[in-house]
């Protein structure tokens, strides 16, 4: 099963912005590679298309989170890269804390009977 | 954090635009190239792969306009967008936007730098440091003060010793006094300086540095004669003592006495008064300054002296305004009989109290009128914008049948309003600006220290006035226009909603309105224009042509009666021999512009009845030299008169008042504490105000020339004698100065006032009626297009051409006699208001109401009259056949 975020921005675009986070998180990298590197850590259930990704980068960017800079791609082709900052930093690790809890709450409330 | 960088991000997507826009063209376009090499790699033809990719992304233009869908100031830029295209929108009707702009330039323009002028006078804060924290303290006294209290300027000013209970007040940090006045300095250059006499706390209060030295010890006040010291303005010092500072510890003359400089104010201080001030004197010091002569200083029942203070830490407004009255009530309790109600104001130039009761019709009516003119624009300007959207109604109506929603029209009709409002008042902004030097051309130079300079609240005013202008023009028209039945709007004919106000309604409304406020302003300016020109030819009474008075500094000087006799005689038979003079008196001053009020008590058998009078003190050859008669009996010269017993000549108009039915000549009356009898009767003359001719005087005879003024009427030009008069006193006495002043100055000052409302309000009147015309002509050919059809039906049925015509006038006239009634009533119960300024004309003054209602008649004639020939040119045969 896959999940075109770009149909569900609304109900999922906190979960978009921690997977931005979360491959970010490793080191730099451009868009396409965001988007790949979303597909394997989900192992393929999230499918991020540019409609979503390209105004998410660009929003965090605005928002500190990430800066931009153009860079070389593996295939010399002139990319641009995006780097977490130090405040982006803190929002992951915030942002994960919040995931867990709530994640957390939700599986407590279904196994509710 | 993340809100700076959410500013920041803001302030680049708006600004660098380009490149934001150039960049993310690149990103997407690397992001399809990578992933059709990936696609490559995996073994796709090239062609297939980019096919693919293309496919994969989606619609780049649509990505594009997600993320700035999602950026930083979207909704700004959506703002910019709109602003863009309204003006571009208005770069295809160039001269409607230039016919708006020019007209809500004019209006916000006018209307801001009355706003600023009066804002200035009232209200501007003092030019000192924390201005804000600086009050005034004056007092009200019931029923016009203590009896005999000597007022100098106004009865709210006060003396040293209430001044020195009110700076016992807690709420004040510290307080002082001032007093402007001019000081006589010799020795060199010999010149009078404008000064203040100040109490020793001052520069304290005010936070005044001094530049050099030092300023007042409090033990210079200490008592009367006490400070024999003297602080420079930095101005004084520059100009007068070439920047030199070792003339600190020198002694300058003022007066005659040695003063000790001690110090230089700060630079750019010109002290508080309007007048700017270029020295400060110990006001312990007035008696010894006056040689004793005049000793107000230990008067506690006198007004003069305005008084400064600066709230203590923590202190607020209504604290000191409390115990200010509780001082108050201990000063009452100290004199039976007083009440006193004390004021406490923010500091400014012109706030006393008198100001706001003596003021108020001037400054109302200032404000009216500014009101009026912005009003007159806005009128005219919705009446622009309700033609064009009538033009513009199939736009509106295909927008809104492709579905946008009448909401964003209106927000756009709006921004179009906002964008012509705000150009109309940057334009505008160029009145305020003119203002500082018109005003320093209007202005004695250097004088006046009246900062008329645009500052933050006055620009915050210009755009509040903007702001309320955009809702006032654009609303109406905005919801008016986007209002339509989109089936007839295609159809070509216009109708509208049901409980919708026809458009034309609208704008007949406005054109009553314009028509009203043009009545008004014109019918006004008719009574000041009589007024003025009443007060030029009716005879007040006395000379006012080739008068001349001149004044000396011999009281400063320390000049004794003894020897001011012998100078004052000297000079006045110089001039007496003077080719031309008529005649030489000695007078206290002029008439017009002060006054001088007493009272006198009369017996009437054993009632004795006490009078206001207007006080005037001169000698026995001011009525021959102000070409007054003497009606009856003599003047002071030929009467007989005692030691305890002094003649007095009366006006007319107070004999027939004090003695109706008997003889007035040798009848006796007491004035303070002395008899006087009357020894003549002079004819009536307007001792203080023009409109008031007849008011009644009493004529004292002048004992010594100190302090008086010598009045020469001439038979020609008396310019001759204004340059000599000061070369004789400097060869009498090289200390003596000569101030000359043309009674014909005085008057035009007198009337100045007058005059400048008569010819503004005439000006905007004649402008506010030019508009009206327009407007009237528009509504009316509007409505002759209209009813094309109707009078063509009319005509085909044998109707004539004079019939339609008129009957098209009709429907135009109807505005404009509500509007022209309506004006005339207001501009009626306004002329009451200000009757002092008409100068005995009536405020129902039956010419300027004919000439002013004639003009608004024939305008509102050719208004209707013109566009409504059109009716009679209309072919029935051919309107009827097209529209059919």
């Amino acid at each position: 099963m896959s999940i075109r975020i770009a149909e569900q921005t609304k109900l999922l675009q906190g979960t978009l912005d921690l997977l931005i986070l979360k491959a970010l998180a490793l080191g730099e990298l451009h868009g396409l590679a965001v988007s790949r590197r979303i597909e394997q850590m989900t192992a393929g259930t999230f499918q991020v298309k540019p409609g979503s990704l390209f105004p998410a980068l660009h929003r965090m960017e605005e928002a500190g989170w990430l800066v931009a800079k153009w860079g070389e791609s593996e295939s010399n082709r002139r990319a641009k890269y995006y780097r977490l900052t130090a405040a982006g930093r803190k929002q992951f690790e915030v942002e994960t804390g919040e995931w867990n809890r709530i994640s957390l709450a939700i599986a407590a409330a279904l196994r509710t009977t | 954090m993340r809100m700076f960088s959410y500013v920041r991000a803001t302030a680049r997507n708006l600004v660098r635009r380009g490149k934001v826009e150039r960049d993310l063209d690149d990103e997407l376009r690397g992001y399809v190239e990578l992933l059709t090499a990936e696609k490559v790699g995996e073994g796709m033809t090239p062609d297939a792969a980019r096919r693919a990719a293309l496919v994969e992304s989606g619609g780049v233009e649509q990505t594009k306009e997600e993320v700035r869908d999602a950026r930083a100031g979207a909704r700004l830029e959506a703002l910019r967008r709109d602003v863009r295209h309204t003006v571009r929108g208005l770069g295809r009707s160039p001269g409607f936007a230039l016919a708006v702009v020019c007209t809500l330039a004019i209006g916000i323009g006018l209307n801001s730098a009355l706003f600023t002028l009066v804002y200035s006078v009232l209200a501007r804060p003092l030019p000192v440091r924390d201005a804000d924290r600086i009050v005034n303290v004056y007092q009200r006294l019931q029923s016009g003060g203590p009896r005999g209290r000597d007022v100098r300027g106004s009865s709210s000013f006060l003396s040293l010793a209430e001044f020195e209970s009110y700076a016992r007040v807690p709420a004040f940090a510290s307080a002082a006094v001032y007093h402007p006045q001019g000081l006589t300095v010799t020795g060199g250059e010999n010149r009078v300086v404008q000064s203040e006499l100040v109490s020793c706390g001052y520069f304290r209060t005010l936070a005044v540095p001094i530049a050099i030295g030092r300023g007042f010890s409090d033990d210079e006040c200490a008592h009367p004669g006490a400070g024999r010291v003297v602080v420079l303005s930095h101005a004084a010092w520059a100009a007068r003592y070439g920047g030199d500072s070792s003339v600190i510890g020198r002694a300058i003359q003022v007066n005659g006495l040695p003063l000790t400089v001690i110090g230089v104010a700060e630079r750019g201080f010109n002290g508080i008064s309007f007048q700017r001030a270029s020295m400060w004197v110990p006001v312990t010091m007035q008696p010894t300054l006056e040689h004793g002569r005049d000793s107000i200083l230990v008067h506690s029942n006198a007004s003069w002296l305005t008084m400064v203070a600066r709230l203590a830490r923590g202190a607020t407004l209504e604290q000191a305004r409390t115990q200010a009255a509780v001082t108050a009530e201990r000063l009452d309790a100290a004199e039976p009989g007083r009440r006193t109600i004390p004021v406490v104001v923010r500091g400014a130039y012109f706030n006393f109290p008198d100001v706001s009761s003596q003021g108020a019709v001037p400054i109302a009516l200032t404000l009216l009128l500014g009101f009026t003119i912005v009003a007159m624009a806005c009128a005219n300007v919705m009446n622009l914008l309700l033609a064009r959207g009538l033009a513009r109604r199939r736009e509106i109506a295909i927008r809104l049948a492709i579905g946008a929603a009448r909401r964003q029209l209106v927000q756009q009709l709006l921004i179009e309003s906002g964008v012509l409002a705000l150009a109309g008042a940057v334009v505008g902004m160029g009145f305020v600006l003119a203002l500082p030097p018109m005003i320093r051309a209007l202005l004695p130079a250097g004088d006046m220290q009246l900062d008329v300079s645009p500052n933050l609240r006055v620009i915050a005013y210009v755009f509040l006035v903007a702001a309320a202008a955009t809702v006032l023009v654009g609303l109406t028209p905005a919801l008016q226009t986007t209002n339509v039945d989109l089936a007839s709007a295609f159809k070509g004919t216009a109708t509208f909603g049901k409980r919708q106000l026809r458009p034309s309604r609208i704008r007949s409304a406005i054109v009553g309105v314009q028509m009203a406020g043009s009545a008004m302003l014109l019918v006004m300016a008719g009574l000041f224009l009589r007024g003025a020109l009443h007060a030029t030819v009716t005879n007040p009474g006395y000379a006012t042509r080739n008068v001349v008075a001149f004044s000396t500094n011999a009281a400063p000087l320390g000049y004794d009666d003894e020897r001011a006799a012998v100078v004052y005689r000297e000079l006045m038979d110089h001039i007496r021999r003077t080719p031309g003079v008529v005649d030489v008196a000695l007078a206290a001053q002029l008439p017009l512009l002060s006054r001088n009020t007493g009272s006198v008590r009369v017996e009437h058998g054993t009632d004795s009845v006490v009078y206001n009078v207007d006080v005037a003190v001169v000698s026995a050859s001011y009525f021959h030299t102000m070409d007054m008669r003497i009606v009856r009996g003599t003047t002071f010269d030929t009467a007989s008169s005692s030691a305890d017993e002094r003649p007095v000549v009366i006006s007319s108009s107070l004999a027939a008042r004090l003695w109706p039915n008997d003889e007035p000549l040798g009848r006796r009356l007491q004035s303070g504490s002395r008899w006087f009898h009357v020894v003549g009767i002079a004819s009536n003359a307007a001792a203080s105000s023009l409109s008031r001719a007849a008011e009644p005087v009493v004529y004292f005879a002048a004992a010594s020339p100190l302090e008086r003024q010598i009045v020469v009427r001439t038979s020609n030009s008396p310019a001759t004698l204004t340059a000599t008069v000061p070369t004789w006193a400097r060869a009498l006495d090289p200390a003596l100065l000569v101030e000359s002043e043309r009674f014909e100055d005085r008057i035009a000052l007198v009337l100045l006032p007058a005059r400048l409302i008569a010819a503004s309000t005439a000006t905007l009147g004649a402008l506010a009626l030019l508009l009206a015309t327009i407007g009237v002509a528009g509504v009316v050919s509007f409505g002759v297009g209209q009813r094309r059809r109707e009078v063509a039906v009319r005509l085909a049925i044998g109707a004539t051409a004079q019939q339609v015509v008129a009957l098209m006038m009709r429907q135009g006239s109807r505005p404009i006699f509500v509007g022209i009634g309506t004006g005339v009533l207001i501009a009626a119960g306004l002329a009451h208001l200000v009757r002092g300024l008409l100068f005995g004309v009536s405020p129902l003054d039956p010419i300027a109401y004919v000439a002013m209602a004639s003009v608004l008649a024939l305008g509102g004639f050719l208004a209707t009259y013109l566009p409504s020939r059109g009716a009679a040119l209309i072919d029935p045969a051919s309107t009827l056949r097209d529209d059919g």
